[in-house]
């Protein structure tokens, strides 16, 4: 498959439109011209979001396409070169405080507090959130037996294997039932048990009225659960599409094809002899 | 959220005692040698303000000041592996207005063995004032620990921040090497100048107050100095 992104012919889906007369909600999470740039080399060009409450929003690209950058950006882990972020009504960099009350954060590269055990690290970030006590343990208690982690509740977060590091993450990450979840890759090294469970815990909490914005390298899951995906290449965002309709636009049978044609992907391997003969 | 953050601190450094045997035998080796050198600090502070004239003793007390809040900011280096600091990065994601977050992390660097530093040090100064200038020490002493915790804090998320990168890692390794040059460079400094004119001289001819009177930890020791000397509101 060589075909590129120009010949795929794919466009940017609008902002929704206000109907008539009536002033419309903010989106859940948007972007305006969010640009990142580190050194010479513009990670994040010039982003557009605009994602509606309950959507499942899968933003997805190769390594380096810009996507935690954007990510970081919105939440407030990274501040913008140039354009502005933010959640329904606040503005990331104006009201902070307002967007990280509203958002639950799994960042890519988590940095838990590795003295601390499974439950004290959920009872803290309940705390901060400012859960009250009975709550915050009966939401734990909950999350760690769904999460197949109440075994492990109180051994260090340090001596978890990075599978249960990601669930623990997680479990912190909704903890205080945000109306906004920032996923990065959620299911990396997570089992395929635990992954399902994650699966269903997650669209129930859409289907609630949550946003999530979730961004993952396993595109059958990002088919499965998606409602709307962003493609990213090189800073900017390529395409907006639901799952179904990028794929039927592009004439494939899958998410991960329809990646791989609006990325340009396909490399030819062609030229690998040495490993196409036997090993030895 | 001040006292979850105390408390975070807490149970990070019991935890790390409860279940990491190297820092059981680690902490307490570590809290009697910052103890023993403290104690040395403090009881040489204390003769050498004794053999000065009321204004040396003042500059020499602002010159030990600015060495220590320096050397406190360059400790986490020194003994991360064993003194929990808590990363301002980890608490990124949470809405803390900034006044708690500084009170709480003033307030959790004191919780750990390396709190017996500022401790002696601190009481050592407070010891050789008289009457009301103990007071202004006490708590020019609060505020120094506060501004020590904050550069502390800025100091550490900066470090931490780079050994997130490869490049980051080799230029820590610089800023590490660069601390061990400038420590053995400023003493050598002070050393050559302090054995050519003496104490009295070097204080003379370096005064402090020339050029970091408004530096925020000379400052809190130059309140003390003032109320010493009668000069209430001076600084």
């Amino acid at each position: 498959m060589t075909a590129s992104s120009d010949d795929a012919q794919i466009a940017i889906n609008p902002e929704p439109q206000a109907a008539d007369g009536v002033p419309q909600a903010p989106p859940a999470v948007w972007a305006k011209g969010l640009v990142r740039r580190f050194g010479k080399e513009t990670a994040v060009d010039g982003i557009d979001l605009a994602i509606q409450p309950g959507e499942f929003y899968g933003l997805l690209g190769q390594n380096g396409a810009g996507k935690t950058t954007t990510i970081k950006m919105i939440v407030g882990l990274l501040r913008p070169n140039e354009g502005t972020a933010g959640i329904g009504e606040f503005e990331t960099w104006k009201q902070p405080l307002e967007v990280k009350k509203r958002i639950g954060v799994l960042p890519e590269e988590f940095n838990l507090y590795e003295r601390l055990t499974g439950s004290e690290l959920l009872d803290f970030t309940s705390a901060m959130h400012g859960l009250d006590r009975e709550e915050a343990v009966a939401r734990r208690v909950e999350l760690l037996e769904l999460l197949d982690l109440s075994e492990a509740a109180g051994k260090l977060v340090g001596d978890y294997s990075r599978g249960m590091r990601k669930k623990v993450a997680l479990a912190a990450a909704i903890i205080h039932r945000p109306p906004v979840l920032f996923l990065d890759e959620p299911f990396e090294g997570v089992d395929p048990v635990s992954a399902r469970l994650i699966q269903d815990l997650l669209r129930r909490y859409t289907a609630q009225g949550a946003t999530i914005v979730f961004s993952s390298h396993e595109m059958y899951l990002v088919e499965r659960l998606c409602t709307r995906i962003g493609i990213m290449q090189r800073g900017a965002l390529v395409v907006e599409e639901t799952p179904q309709g990028l794929c039927e636009r592009l004439g494939v049978d899958t998410v991960e094809d329809a990646f791989i044609l609006a990325v340009g992907g396909g490399t030819s391997t062609e030229g690998l002899a040495w490993l196409q003969n036997s090993p030895g | 959220m001040v006292a979850e953050l105390a408390r975070l601190k807490f149970l990070l450094t019991w935890n790390g005692l409860k279940k990491d045997w190297q820092r059981r035998i680690g902490l307490p080796a570590v809290v009697t040698a910052m103890g023993w050198i403290s104690w040395k600090l403090a009881t040489g502070f204390i003769s050498q303000h004794g053999l000065l004239s009321p204004q040396q003793a003042g500059e020499f007390s602002m010159w030990a000041a600015l060495g220590f809040f320096i050397g406190w900011v360059a400790l986490p280096v020194v003994i991360f592996p064993l003194d929990e600091t808590l990363d301002p990065a980890q608490l990124a994601v949470f809405a803390i207005p900034r006044t708690r977050l500084l009170t709480g992390l003033a307030i959790a660097s004191l919780i750990g063995p390396s709190v017996v530093v500022p401790t002696i040090l601190i009481g050592s100064n407070v010891w050789i004032q008289d009457g009301w200038a103990r007071v202004v020490a006490l708590l020019a002493g609060v505020v120094f620990i506060a501004q020590m915790a904050v550069a502390s804090h800025l100091f550490t998320g900066v470090i931490s921040a780079m050994l997130r990168s490869r490049r980051g890692r080799d230029l820590a390794v610089l800023v590490v090497v660069g601390i061990g040059l400038f420590t053995f460079g400023g003493y050598q400094l002070v050393g050559g100048e302090v054995d050519r004119i003496g104490v009295s001289g070097a204080l003379a001819a370096h005064p402090i107050t020339d050029w970091a009177a408004l530096l925020p930890p000379v400052a809190a020791q130059r309140a003390v100095v003032e109320a010493q000397a009668g000069n209430w509101g001076a600084s």
